[in-house]
């Protein structure tokens, strides 16, 4: 048989180990969370390839005020077009878009575009010098085009331009045996580039050889089963529009890398239900949801606790109260959800909007305000409210005099906790307060939480990295809400030890 | 002296009328929990007029937009025992060796910070789980026990996660209410730490253990957004634990934005069923404490 010491320290340890996992998976959560929600890394498909192109026979500028860092040739095409006249599907920021060419470079830059001049000046704005560019709105999102090695005048910044393409004979694209290359990634390119493949199946494509031809050979790829060359986008704009048959493009994998959760997308309000924009109309809509919450919670648990601890009698009454508290906190968030609705939504004919998802919300945490208050006016000194009652004060008096003041630290815990449960809570949301992304303006308008908006993100299949922005700033809103109660008790407990 | 007992009399009054308004709110939560129950069952009861308990209780097809539709929901049930069943069986292990660890170290600080980590992780809204489970857990049960990840194991898994600080601050109020005298006099006796552990704390502690877990049990049926999100949310019947599936809750929730009709009710009908258990878990729970308090 094993000592009995021996086992008695592997089981002391068993317990060691898994006690301290909980720390472990709270700091893993924590820890990818604040990862992922500070960095982002999205794959993006693009039809350029990485390279940044370095000869331009002239400088690209975009204001300080977008977020336009690189372009490539289509989008800058599109540009010259003026088929973009809003930065809203490059950059998510709800900007006017305008064109600025240098008068010197306009024949210069329609001849990259692959479009005529007119088409060109008669979409952007011609400058004939460059201060004049200080004249023109500061609001809208800008690019410049100057001449080569132009400083960039103030409030610009230099762009990265990419123009290089994969095009491919049709053959190579073609589904195979379920297979079809549809793009690849940045590994592969250089495995291509540096001819190490020779056959498309080492792609997953089909079983066809691949043979590279030089840029000028164009014409070719269309007639070259298996072909493929890398050529500027601007010599496939030309091909397309001779009409080379068998053409296409290969799309490349791109990994952006960069930082997700921005102050900018913080301060900005939400548009089209999430899909532009930042978030604060959405935190402020959360934030009227906890102070309806509380309003209407705060008192009704208040006054129970109060008759709980200073009226009720050890009897039925009680008893039922009781079991009605604790049966009320048992409750899974889905069912009042489903309560809200039918009760708030339907029966009241409040529709889904922040009062709904209010009283749903009070229902849900008056169990936690009822028993934090309870603890805390349980605490208060016994003889303080005797010599209340001695004074000749009535008991309402007492109570609202003395017993409260004493007791308000505990009770504000419970309030501050119930707090940290609005914010984080979905499922009793979702059916009851809407899903609207403006600004809340009354009683009866529809509205989302921070945490709805991330279930919203997720489940409409927007950007998950949008969701780990809006998570962080979740959670760090927890956990000072978590950490202030918890201060808050201690410097209660505090002051209870040293009476 | 009129103006005095006027004075007196208005009191008197502000006194009767403040104790009927507190009485008021008092009765609120349990007032509450019957017209939840009343409004529920409301809803839930038409669906009988279309289909039998025995279908919806036994039957796993749940074609509800079909013709005709079918309403069964038992492989909705056998899901929502199948996830809480793993998470207690992750949990509880786990959340006895915290207990032991707080009550036995206390004083060490780790101690203390174990006891922080537990009421953060007990902060954590379950959208984060989720959101969590969905991006680390998912990836992780794919890459180990194979299938698509999205399963019935990583909601478990998440589940243990999220009742761990249910089970661990119950059970360690049952813990430390252990009698010291009893401690001591097992230490007295030559036993070791382990022995007094588990042949005096734990047998000590064991109704309120078990009543912690009850309510980690009813945590876990109740749970909706973290399992939706990492379960797969398939209407089918999973017949291994890393096949998608679908619980209760998540039913509820995916089928309520479109359902009409008998489709609404048969959703009302599946809350009301989770709502029943619930409730019948926690009366179980209140009935084990008031026993203990009348043993006291």
């Amino acid at each position: 048989m094993m000592d009995r010491n021996t086992t008695n320290n592997i089981w002391i340890i068993v317990i060691k180990i898994l006690s301290f996992l909980t720390i472990f998976l709270l700091a893993l959560i924590l820890g990818y969370l604040v990862f992922k929600g500070l960095y982002s890394s999205k794959q993006t498909t693009r039809t350029v390839l990485n390279t940044v192109e370095e000869n331009l026979d002239f400088e690209v500028f975009s204001s300080n005020n977008s977020n336009i860092k690189e372009l490539d040739w289509f989008t800058l095409q599109k540009m010259g077009m003026g088929e973009i006249k809003n930065l809203r599907l490059l950059t998510k920021e709800n900007r006017i878009f305008e064109l600025y060419i240098e008068e010197s470079q306009i024949s210069q830059f329609a001849s990259y575009l692959n479009i005529s001049e007119e088409q060109l000046t008669s979409n952007s704005i011609i400058l004939k010098n460059l201060q004049e560019i200080t004249n023109y709105t500061k609001e809208s999102g800008k690019i410049l085009i100057t001449s080569k090695d132009e400083n960039p005048p103030s409030l610009f910044k230099n762009v990265k331009v990419s123009d290089q393409v994969l095009i491919v004979n049709k053959s190579v694209v073609q589904t195979f045996d379920n297979k079809k290359i549809t793009k690849l990634d940045e590994n592969q390119i250089s495995e291509l580039e540096q001819n190490e493949i020779t056959n498309w199946s080492q792609l997953n494509g089909p079983d066809l050889k691949a043979i590279y031809l030089p840029e000028n050979k164009i014409n070719e790829i269309g007639s070259t089963a298996g072909s493929y060359s890398f050529v500027k986008a601007s010599k496939f704009n030309e091909a397309e529009k001779l009409g080379i048959p068998n053409l296409d493009i290969i799309k490349i994998v791109h990994l952006v890398k960069g930082p997700n959760l921005t102050f900018k997308y913080i301060i900005s309000p939400a548009e089209e239900s999430g899909k532009f924009g930042g978030i604060i109309t959405i935190i402020a809509n959360t934030l009227f949801l906890v102070i309806l919450t509380i309003i209407i919670a705060g008192p009704l648990g208040i006054g129970a606790a109060i008759f709980l601890v200073e009226y009720a009698k050890n009897g039925k009454l009680t008893q039922f109260i009781r079991t009605g508290i604790d049966l009320l906190a048992g409750v899974p968030s889905i069912i009042f959800g489903l309560f809200g609705l039918i009760a708030f939504v339907n029966f009241l004919d409040f529709s889904f909007s922040l009062i709904s998802g209010s009283l749903t919300m009070s229902l849900m945490v008056l169990p936690t305000i009822i028993k934090t208050s309870e603890e805390a006016l349980k605490s208060v000194d016994q003889e303080l409210k005797a010599g209340s009652r001695a004074l000749g004060a009535t008991k309402i008096e007492t109570i609202l005099k003395v017993v409260l003041p004493s007791s308000s630290k505990g009770i504000l815990s419970g309030i501050i906790l119930s707090i940290g449960r609005t914010v984080g809570e979905t499922a009793a949301l979702i059916f009851t307060l809407g899903s609207s992304t403006d600004l809340a303006t009354g009683l009866l308008s529809s509205a989302r939480s921070l945490s709805m908006h991330i279930y919203l993100i997720i489940t409409e299949g927007l950007p998950i990295t949008d969701a780990f922005s809006s998570a962080l700033l979740l959670i760090v809103l927890v956990l000072i809400i978590n950490i202030s109660t918890r201060k808050i008790m201690e410097k209660g407990q505090n002051k209870n030890e040293r009476k | 002296m009129a103006k005095t007992q006027r004075k007196n009399n208005l009191r008197k009054a502000t006194e009767s009328g403040s104790r009927a308004i507190l009485l008021l709110s008092a009765m609120i939560s349990i007032i509450a929990v019957f017209l939840i129950i009343v409004f529920i069952l409301g809803q839930a009861l038409p669906t009988l007029k279309q289909v039998s308990l025995k279908e919806f209780f036994f039957s796993t097809t749940w074609y509800p937009t079909q013709d005709p539709p079918h309403y069964g929901v038992a492989s909705f049930i056998v899901a929502s025992f199948e996830v809480t069943l793993i998470a207690l069986i992750l949990a509880i292990p786990v959340s006895l060796s915290a207990t032991i660890y707080l009550s036995q170290f206390a004083k060490n600080k780790l101690a203390k910070i174990l006891r922080t980590s537990i009421e953060l992780l007990a902060g954590i809204p379950s959208i984060i789980y989720g959101l969590f489970g969905l991006s680390a857990i998912v990836p992780f049960v794919r890459n180990v026990f194979g299938g698509n990840g999205m399963s019935l194991l990583s909601a478990g898994i998440i589940l243990a996660i999220m009742i761990l600080p249910t089970i661990i601050n119950l059970s360690e109020v049952a813990v430390s209410n252990v009698s010291q005298d009893l401690i001591n006099s097992s230490i007295a006796m030559g036993a070791t730490k382990w022995q007094t552990i588990s042949r005096i704390i734990l047998p000590a502690a064991m109704s309120g253990i078990v009543s912690s877990i009850v309510l980690g049990l009813g945590r876990a049926i109740g749970e909706t957004t973290a399992v939706l999100l990492v379960g797969g949310n398939a209407p089918v019947f999973a017949k291994k634990p890393i096949d998608m599936g679908r619980t209760l809750t998540m039913n509820i929730i995916t089928d309520m934005a479109y359902a009409t009709d008998t489709h609404r009710s048969a959703l009302f009908m599946t809350g009301a069923l989770l709502l029943l258990v619930i409730l019948i878990l926690n009366l179980c729970v209140v009935e084990i404490s008031k026993r203990k308090r009348l043993e006291k």
